[in-house]
C-alpha cells in the first residue's frame, strides 16, 4: 500500500520545527548562564575552561548575598499575600457586583500592566522619599504588591467568574448568610486560583529589579537588586551562580503551581473524572461507550 | 439497583417519614412538621422597562402542591425566585404561614429550593451536601447525622454518602439535592424545573418519587415546570402564567377540559382550537368555523348570534370510523396524516370544509387507518368546549 505524504501532516511537522525552534531561542540565554555559573575561572566564561562549584560556595557563605536572598525570601511572600489578598477583593467586587464604571475598573486595575515599569518607579522612588519610608521594607513590599496585583487580580477574576453563582446563592437558600455562604462554598472552590495567584505574586515579587532599583536601599537590598549592583561594580561568577539558584527556584514554584491546579481541580470536580453528559443514568466515573 | 431497593421502599422509607415527625419535637423552625400555606398578594416585578411578572395574586394552601406552568419568559421562575428571595419584588407581598416574608433575607426563609442545575456543592461529598443546612442551623453531630440518613434513606441513596457530586449520574444528583431541601424540614418547597436536564425514563421515574415524599412529608411544593404534562401528573393545582400574568389557576383536570383562553388550551396540548362565530339554524345557535363548518354548542345561552368565540374539542373524544356516510352528525373527511406512538394513534382529518381536525384514538392493535383514506367523525356535544373571544386576545 502506498501512501501519499498528507500536506497537513507536513505542514504539522514544520510548525512543531518552527516551534522547537522559537523556545530553543528563548532559551539560549540560559545555555550560556547555567554553564558559566560552574566555571572555575574568576571571570565570567562561556564556555568554560574548568568545572567547580566555587561560585555557588562563595554565594552560601556571603554575608551579602544571604542577607539579600532572605529580604528578597520577606519580601515575596508578604507580597503574594497581600497581592492576593487585594486581588481576591478586586474580583469580588468585579465579578458579583454591577455598577456604574464597572468596565472603566476592570480596565484600571490592569493599570499597572501597561503604565512603563520605569515611570511607577519614579513615581514611586519620590513618593517614598516624601512620606519618608524610601529604602524601608514596606516601601519594595507596597512597589512590589502594585506590580504583582494586575496579575493575582486576572488570575481570580477569570477563576471566580467560572464559578456558578447559583451555587452560592443555594447556600443561601439552604440557610447561609451571604459571607459564610462566599466562606462554604466559593471561597474552597477558588482555592487553586488563589493558591496559583500566591505563588505568582511571590515570583513576580522575587524577580522584580526595576523598582527595587528605585526604592531599595543599603539595608534592603533585595537579591535582583544585588546582582545588579554586581553586575555593575564587581562583575564576578557569583552572579551566575546565584541566575541558576533563581532560574531552579522558578522552575519549581512553576511546577508546583501547575500541580497544585491541577490537584485542588480535580479534588473540587471540575474537571470530570469522564468526560460525559450527566443526563443518563450511569455514573460518571464508569465510562461506556 | 433491581428488586431490593424497590422492595425497600415500602418498608422503610414509609416508616422513616413517621417516626421523623413523631420523634422530632419542635426544636426550632427548622421542625416544622408539615406545609405552611403561602400567599401572594399583587406581586409585581419590573425590570427596567420590562415587566416580568405582573400582578400575581395567589393562595397556596398547606400541603399543597401547585406548579407554575408557562413557556420561557412567562415569569414563572422571576415568580419563584421572589418567593425565595433572591429577587425583591418591585410591588406585592409575600406571606409565608400569614406572615410577611417580603424583605426577609433569604437564608432566613427556611426554604428548601431544588435548581434544574442541582447546584450541588462540588467539592462536598454527598454526606456534606446534605448535612450543609442543618450545619447553618447549628445542630449537633449526632442530630446532623442521625438527619441525614435519614433524608438519604428517603431518596434512596443509602451508602453514596462518601461520593463526591461528580462521580454521581443526574438522577443521583437530583436525588441529593433533594435530600438536602427537605432534611432541616423546611415547610416550603421550591423546586425550579428539577428534572429538565433528566431523560425522559428517569423523568418520570423521579415525578413519582418527588409526589411519594411529598406525600410522607406533607411539604407544600411550588413547581415550576414548562412541561404540562409533568404539571398534569404532578400538581394539585396548576397555575399557568404568560407575560407574566397568571392566565388560569385550576385543577389538572379543569385546566385541561375547561380552558379559559386560547393560550391555556393550545398550553394544555389542545390541537382543535378553532374561531367561529355564532350563528342560527333552524331555531338554534349553531358555532361555525370561518370555513363552514358548523358545530352544535353544549350550551349557547348567554351567546347571541354574530358573536365571535373559540370552539375545543379535545382529540381523544373525537369518533374516527372508516366510511363515507352522511349520517346527522357525523362530518365526513379525509386522513392527511397517520402518526403511531405505540399507545395510541393520531390522525390529522381534512373535512369537506378544508377544515382540519386532530383525532387520537387509542391504541387497538390493529393497523390503523391509512393515510387518504375517507372516514366519517363525529363527537358528543358535550364535549366541544367554548371559550368567548376577549377584546384583546
Amino acid at each position: 500500500m502506498t501512501r501519499r505524504p498528507d500536506p497537513f501532516a507536513l505542514l504539522g511537522w514544520c510548525l512543531w520545527l518552527y516551534a522547537v525552534l522559537v523556545v530553543a531561542f528563548l532559551l539560549l540565554p540560559l545555555a550560556v548562564i547555567v554553564p558559566a555559573a560552574f566555571n572555575d575561572s574568576s571571570l565570567l566564561q562561556f564556555p568554560p575552561q574548568r568545572w567547580s562549584l566555587r561560585w555557588f560556595h562563595v554565594y552560601i557563605t556571603s554575608r551579602d548575598w544571604l542577607n539579600a536572598t532572605w529580604t528578597s525570601l520577606k519580601i515575596a511572600v508578604t507580597v503574594s499575600i497581600l497581592a492576593t489578598i487585594l486581588g481576591l477583593l478586586t474580583s469580588v467586587v468585579l465579578v458579583r457586583f454591577n455598577f456604574l464604571g464597572k468596565r472603566s475598573l476592570r480596565i484600571l486595575t490592569m493599570g499597572p500592566l501597561f503604565i512603563p515599569i520605569i515611570i511607577t518607579a519614579v513615581a514611586l522612588y519620590y513618593f517614598f522619599l516624601q512620606i519618608g519610608i524610601k529604602g524601608s521594607v514596606w516601601a519594595l513590599i507596597i512597589g512590589h504588591t502594585i506590580v504583582a496585583f494586575p496579575y493575582t487580580t486576572v488570575v481570580i477574576t477569570a477563576s471566580l467568574g467560572e464559578i456558578d453563582k447559583r451555587l452560592e446563592d443555594a447556600a443561601v437558600g439552604l440557610g447561609a448568610p451571604r459571607p459564610r455562604a462566599f466562606v462554604e462554598v466559593t471561597l474552597p472552590l477558588l482555592s487553586a486560583s488563589l493558591a496559583v495567584s500566591v505563588l505568582f505574586g511571590f515570583l513576580i515579587s522575587f524577580d522584580e529589579v526595576v523598582v527595587s532599583v528605585f526604592v531599595s536601599g543599603l539595608e534592603t537590598m533585595t537579591l535582583p537588586r544585588r546582582m545588579w549592583d554586581g553586575i555593575r561594580y564587581d562583575l564576578d561568577p557569583t552572579i551566575a551562580a546565584v541566575s541558576t539558584f533563581l532560574l531552579v527556584l522558578s522552575i519549581t514554584v512553576l511546577a508546583l503551581t501547575e500541580t497544585l491546579r491541577r490537584a485542588l481541580k480535580r479534588r473540587s470536580g471540575q474537571i470530570p473524572l469522564v468526560p460525559a453528559a450527566n443526563a443518563g443514568g450511569q455514573p460518571r466515573r464508569i465510562p461506556r461507550q | 439497583m433491581t428488586g431490593g431497593p424497590a422492595m425497600d421502599r415500602s418498608t422503610t422509607a414509609e416508616p422513616v417519614g413517621r417516626t421523623e415527625r413523631t420523634r422530632m419535637p419542635a426544636d426550632g423552625a427548622a421542625d416544622v412538621a408539615s406545609g405552611a400555606s403561602v400567599e401572594l398578594r399583587s406581586l409585581t416585578k419590573r425590570y427596567g422597562h420590562t415587566t416580568a411578572v405582573a400582578d400575581v395574586s395567589l393562595n397556596i394552601e398547606p400541603g399543597e402542591f401547585v406548579s407554575l406552568l408557562g413557556p420561557s419568559g412567562s415569569g414563572k421562575t422571576t415568580t419563584l425566585l421572589m418567593v425565595a428571595g433572591f429577587a425583591t419584588p418591585t410591588e406585592g407581598h409575600i406571606l409565608v404561614a400569614g406572615t410577611d416574608i417580603t424583605y426577609l433575607p433569604p437564608h432566613r426563609r427556611n426554604m428548601g429550593m431544588v435548581y434544574q442545575n442541582y447546584a450541588l456543592f462540588p467539592h462536598m461529598n454527598v454526606y456534606r451536601n446534605v448535612a450543609f443546612p442543618l450545619r447553618m442551623r447549628g445542630l449537633a453531630k449526632d442530630e446532623i447525622r442521625a438527619r441525614v440518613e435519614r433524608a438519604l434513606a428517603i431518596v434512596r441513596l443509602e451508602g453514596m454518602e462518601g461520593r463526591l457530586p461528580a462521580e454521581l449520574s443526574g438522577g443521583q444528583q437530583q436525588r441529593v439535592a433533594l435530600a438536602r431541601a427537605m432534611v432541616f424540614r423546611p415547610p416550603l418547597l421550591l423546586m425550579d424545573e428539577p428534572l429538565g436536564a433528566l431523560d425522559k425514563k428517569l423523568r418520570d421515574e423521579l415525578q413519582i418519587e418527588i409526589k411519594r415524599i411529598q406525600r410522607e412529608t406533607r411539604n407544600t411544593v411550588i413547581y415550576v415546570t414548562h412541561d404540562q404534562d409533568e404539571a398534569l401528573n404532578m400538581s394539585d393545582r396548576i397555575v399557568v402564567m404568560n407575560h407574566g400574568r397568571i392566565e388560569q389557576v385550576g385543577t389538572p383536570l379543569s385546566l385541561y377540559e375547561r380552558p379559559s383562553s386560547a393560550f391555556v388550551a393550545d398550553f394544555m396540548g389542545g390541537l382543535n382550537i378553532h374561531d367561529a362565530t355564532v350563528v342560527e339554524s333552524r331555531g338554534q345557535l349553531l358555532a361555525r368555523t370561518e370555513l363552514g363548518t358548523e358545530i352544535e354548542l353544549p350550551d349557547a345561552s348567554g351567546l347571541t348570534t354574530g358573536a365571535k368565540l373559540k370552539v375545543t374539542i379535545r382529540p381523544e373524544r373525537i369518533n374516527v370510523q372508516i366510511g363515507s356516510s352522511t349520517a346527522r352528525g357525523t362530518l365526513a373527511g379525509r386522513i392527511t396524516e397517520a402518526d403511531y406512538f405505540g399507545n395510541s394513534h393520531r390522525f390529522q382529518i381534512r373535512l369537506a370544509t378544508h377544515d382540519v381536525l386532530w383525532a387520537v384514538c387509542g391504541s387497538t392493535g390493529h393497523a390503523p387507518f391509512p393515510r387518504g383514506a375517507d372516514v366519517n367523525v363525529s363527537w358528543a356535544t358535550k364535549d366541544v368546549w367554548i371559550i368567548p373571544e376577549l377584546s384583546n386576545t
